[in-house]
């Protein structure tokens, strides 16, 4: 074969993915550009899609891959419309970040029961055996099936454009992606078309689903490998836009397939690096407008501050009895034998760590920070690292991974802290991403394996203690290094609450809190936003990254697992769990999911599942967290002995605003 | 002044946002083929009114009968389709849609139950929109972006056309335009709500007037007599009819 077609070759695959990708992002950017939706189980819908023609297809056979062609979108767009209806529905006016949560509640509960119902192994998904051949055309062969793929594809995005633009329903939706509430004054029920609207994106990603799964095979990971490149592609060509989305997409394929053939090394880094080169040069992307890029959100972040039936006595009261029994718990351990118990403790303090890091920002500043784990990765690598080649001492490591955090967290603010909200988050999120698949590429990262086995001097110059000698024999009990271990955790832990108490309640916090409920007043009063965001986003990433040195120091390894996304997802998870913009919530929150996660899955499979719904009914039904709900259940009480007359008024309010 | 001949009447409105209540109580009556404006200083409740005629705000008690019809807790797109239309506060056209797009989705909303104007025969009345048939809503001026929200509440021919500070923000000739318009559309037989911070505008507008000051509406009276009276105009608006 000659080197051109070896080269038409490639970029035909790299369209046959493009392909998917458009199919995959014009759903996803209609979704957003409706209803500011940023849809995070997409990539699950696209995976039922395949999944559901795979059960189609199978006992009928020959014509059955035609069948499921039809048939699949169709049910996946119902699956669509049943989730808008029962959950996003309920969401509408408020801040975009709970959509996010709410959808990656829904991922773990999708993914879950594709597993439960079809297995956790990819299963083979054959083609018809009309378009299992080669055809010779401009000279060389290439598969029928793959010509196919872009056809098809095309003919369903020009007919996606033609039904958003020459249609009444796609002339509905543009105008209520623009401004809903004037579509309601006119006396159009806009929630209808809302439905539709997720239905339709919902059943373009079961399309492009069901093409891949043939092309490849289906797999209950596919979802969640599409999921992130489609969102890079989104923001690529610009959010909402759906000529974006289709250039987006067929570029996006086109080079991942080229890198991926001839610079190796470049493969899963250059989609990432050609995002953030777009979006420090255009912040709205390729084709992104101003216009209804949501500027505007009248939907508050609901935070759990100020809501304290416990007087703030009580409260500090309770946080010292708590910090008392985390001292005390060794001790029981040791005498019960029950020191599994120490383990989990130790995984719920780095995770209080690592939440309370991100509540920082996110319930402080009101940034969502998609790519939090950047920084627990990172400082869970530079320690170890440091423990490795230049000092065994815990206190030099963390030192550095800190440091190394916080100077990333400068640089990644610097490019992305001017372009505001759902890009900050897609910006974090292409960040993380970035070094997420960079530690699969060195040497010096241990590559997939990651770094195993190195040891934690508790001291510095070699005054201290090294746990793995140490050993107190104490009556009963001895107090030995995996005491030391606990701990030294605990102090960094508690430590590092009261310093972001300290900085709360300092002006610096104040001034974030203000940022945080009106960023336009305060600038008006003269307080550069841009730099008080920034400077919380370096204390976040570097707290953030003494989580992960914390983590690494006491397991004694690192992997890239620790930079997975689904690390920062489940992060803001526990922080809303808990409630953001106190400090405590979220380290509750860690608490509360860090050991649900714990007793559930030693008991049940399905308990992603279990905890997808759980988190989806509290998103819904108590945004405000754990901590809000003594507030929420007096303020009940009390609502329910007033006047039943202000009741029926309250409720049609919420009817009609939702 | 309640006859035969009320198409919209307001009663004992009280309405707000959250905790803050806005209207205190208001009364008033729009008769079937009037002009009717309500005037007042900033921040007295003219815009919460209409906004709760219309049902963007919920009104926590009193009533709003439009036709003989309770319409007091419907939602916007219901009393929408009731025959009520809003040309609100800065416009509000869809800026990425074509002038004939925005004036299309006005026909979809509205009443379903009668025969409208085709888009075209409503574009054609307005002599500055004419030229514009396929501009995006953005790339209007003011004042065409005026005529457009004005169409686009027309076409769904409306039994009430409510207009929010129809003139705000636009240049003199232009306010002239907007004058000439309200005027020939109530000689069609439009009845019209006006809410207008131009005394001047809304006193020729009018034929009966409603001033409100801290959510109430505190005088009333045909236009021409309010007009004339410049202790009422300097107490409640701080301007006298001379100005």
């Amino acid at each position: 074969m000659s080197v051109a077609s070896a080269v038409a070759e490639q970029v035909l695959n790299g369209l046959v993915v493009g392909m998917v990708y458009v199919l995959l992002a014009a759903g996803l950017s209609i979704i957003f550009g409706v209803m500011d939706v940023i849809n995070f189980a997409h990539g699950e819908l696209f995976a039922l899609g395949a999944y559901f023609a795979f059960a189609i297809a199978g006992p009928l056979g020959g014509a059955g891959f035609w069948v499921a062609l039809v048939v699949a979108p169709l049910l996946v767009g119902v699956v669509g419309m049943g989730i808008e209806r029962l959950t996003v529905k309920r969401l509408y006016g408020r801040d975009p970040l709970y959509h996010i949560l709410l959808t990656f509640g829904l991922v773990l509960i999708i993914n879950d029961l594709i597993t439960s119902v079809w297995g956790k192994s990819a299963q083979p998904f054959p083609i018809p055996a009309v378009l299992d051949q080669p055809v010779a055309l401009f000279g060389f062969n290439y598969s029928l099936y793959n010509y196919g793929i872009i056809i098809f594809g095309s003919i369903l995005a020009l007919g996606t454009w033609l039904l958003l633009n020459r249609t009444r329903f796609g002339m509905i939706i543009r105008a209520g992606s623009e401004d809903r509430e004037m579509v309601r004054n006119l006396g159009i029920n806009i929630d209808r078309y809302y439905t539709l609207t997720f239905g339709l994106g919902a059943a373009l990603a079961g399309v492009a689903g069901i093409v891949l799964g043939a092309y490849q095979n289906v797999s209950p990971t596919m979802g969640s490998s599409v999921i992130i490149p489609a969102f890079v592609i989104v923001v690529l060509g610009g959010l909402g836009s759906f000529r974006g989305a289709v250039v987006g997409g067929l570029f996006v394929g086109v080079v991942q397939t080229l890198a991926r053939t001839y610079t190796p090394f470049l493969e899963g880094l250059i989609v990432f690096l050609l995002m953030i080169v777009v979006l420090v040069v255009r912040p709205k992307g390729l084709f992104g407008t101003n216009i209804g890029a949501g500027e505007h959100h009248d939907g508050a972040l609901l935070h759990g501050a100020g809501g304290g039936v416990l007087s703030s006595a009580t409260r500090a009261k309770l946080g010292y009895a708590a910090v008392g029994v985390l001292v005390l718990v060794p001790f029981f351990a040791e005498l019960t034998g029950v020191t599994y118990s120490v383990t989990l403790l130790e995984d719920i303090l780095i995770w209080a760590l690592f939440a309370l890091s991100l509540d920082l920002v996110l319930g402080y500043a009101g940034l969502v920070s998609l790519g939090h784990t950047l920084f627990y990765g990172v400082g869970a690598y530079a320690s170890v690292l440091t423990l490795m080649h230049f000092s065994p001492s815990v206190f030099v490591a963390l030192a550095v991974a800190v440091v190394v955090c916080a100077v990333i967290a400068w640089s990644v603010g610097y490019l992305s802290i001017r372009v505001s909200g759902v890009f900050f988050a897609m910006i974090t999120l292409a960040f993380a991403e970035l070094f997420y698949n960079a530690v699969f590429k060195f040497d010096f990262t241990g590559g997939s394996d990651g770094l195993f086995g190195v040891d934690v001097f508790y001291g510095l110059a070699g005054l201290g203690i090294d746990p793995r000698e140490f050993e107190i024999p104490l009556g009963i009990m001895t107090i030995d290094g995996g005491m030391v271990q606990y701990y030294f955790l605990l102090a960094v832990v508690v430590g590092s609450y009261l310093l972001a108490r300290r900085l709360i309640r300092a002006p610096f916090g104040s001034v974030l809190q203000a940022i945080r409920e009106s960023e336009e007043r305060a600038s008006f009063i003269g307080y550069d936003v841009t730099a008080y965001k920034r400077r919380a986003f370096v204390v976040s990433g570097g707290l953030a990254g003494l989580a992960g040195g914390l983590f690494a120091a006491n397991n004694g390894y690192v992997a890239p697992s620790f930079l997975h996304w689904i690390n920062s997802g489940e992060v803001i998870v526990m922080t809303v769990l808990g409630g953001m913009g106190t400090l405590y919530g979220p380290m509750i929150g860690a608490g509360v999911f860090v050991a649900a996660e714990d007793i559930l899955s030693s008991y049940i499979e399905q308990w992603q599942l279990v905890i997808g719904v759980l988190f989806v009914l509290f998103v819904i039904f108590v945004p405000r967290g754990l901590v809000s709900l003594p507030q929420t259940i007096t303020e009940h009480s009390m609502f329910e002995s007033a006047v039943g007359d202000r009741t029926s008024v309250k409720d049609a309010e919420v009817e009609r605003h939702d | 002044m309640s006859g035969d001949d009320t198409l919209l009447s307001v009663r004992d409105l009280v309405s707000g946002y959250g905790s803050t209540r806005v209207l205190q109580g208001v009364n008033l009556d729009v008769e079937r083929g009037s002009v009717v404006t309500l005037i007042g200083r900033n921040g007295v409740g003219k815009t919460t009114t209409l906004r709760s005629i219309l049902g963007s705000v919920t009104p926590t008690s009193g009533s709003v009968t439009f036709e003989g019809e309770d319409i007091t807790m419907l939602s916007p797109e219901k009393t929408a389709r009731e025959g009520i239309a809003l040309v609100p506060e800065e416009r509000r056209v869809f800026p990425g849609l074509s002038v004939r797009e925005n004036v299309e989705i006005g026909r979809i909303g509205g009443r379903q139950d009668i025969d409208k104007p085709t888009v075209d025969e409503v574009i054609d009345e307005f002599e500055n929109l004419v030229r514009h048939r396929n501009s995006k809503g953005a790339n209007l001026s003011g004042g065409e972006q005026q005529m457009l929200a004005v169409a686009r509440a027309l076409v769904s021919a409306p039994d009430l056309l409510m207009l929010d500070e129809p003139t705000e923000g636009l240049a003199p000739s232009i306010v002239k335009q907007v004058q000439r318009k309200i005027k020939q559309l109530n000689d069609e037989g439009v009845t019209i709500l006006l809410v207008e911070q131009n005394v001047q505008v809304a006193l020729d507008a009018a034929d009966y007037v409603y001033i409100l000051d801290k959510g109430q509406v505190v005088h009333e009276g045909p236009a021409d007599e309010v007009a004339a009276d410049d202790e009422i105009l300097d107490r409640y608006l701080g301007v006298s009819a001379a100005e």
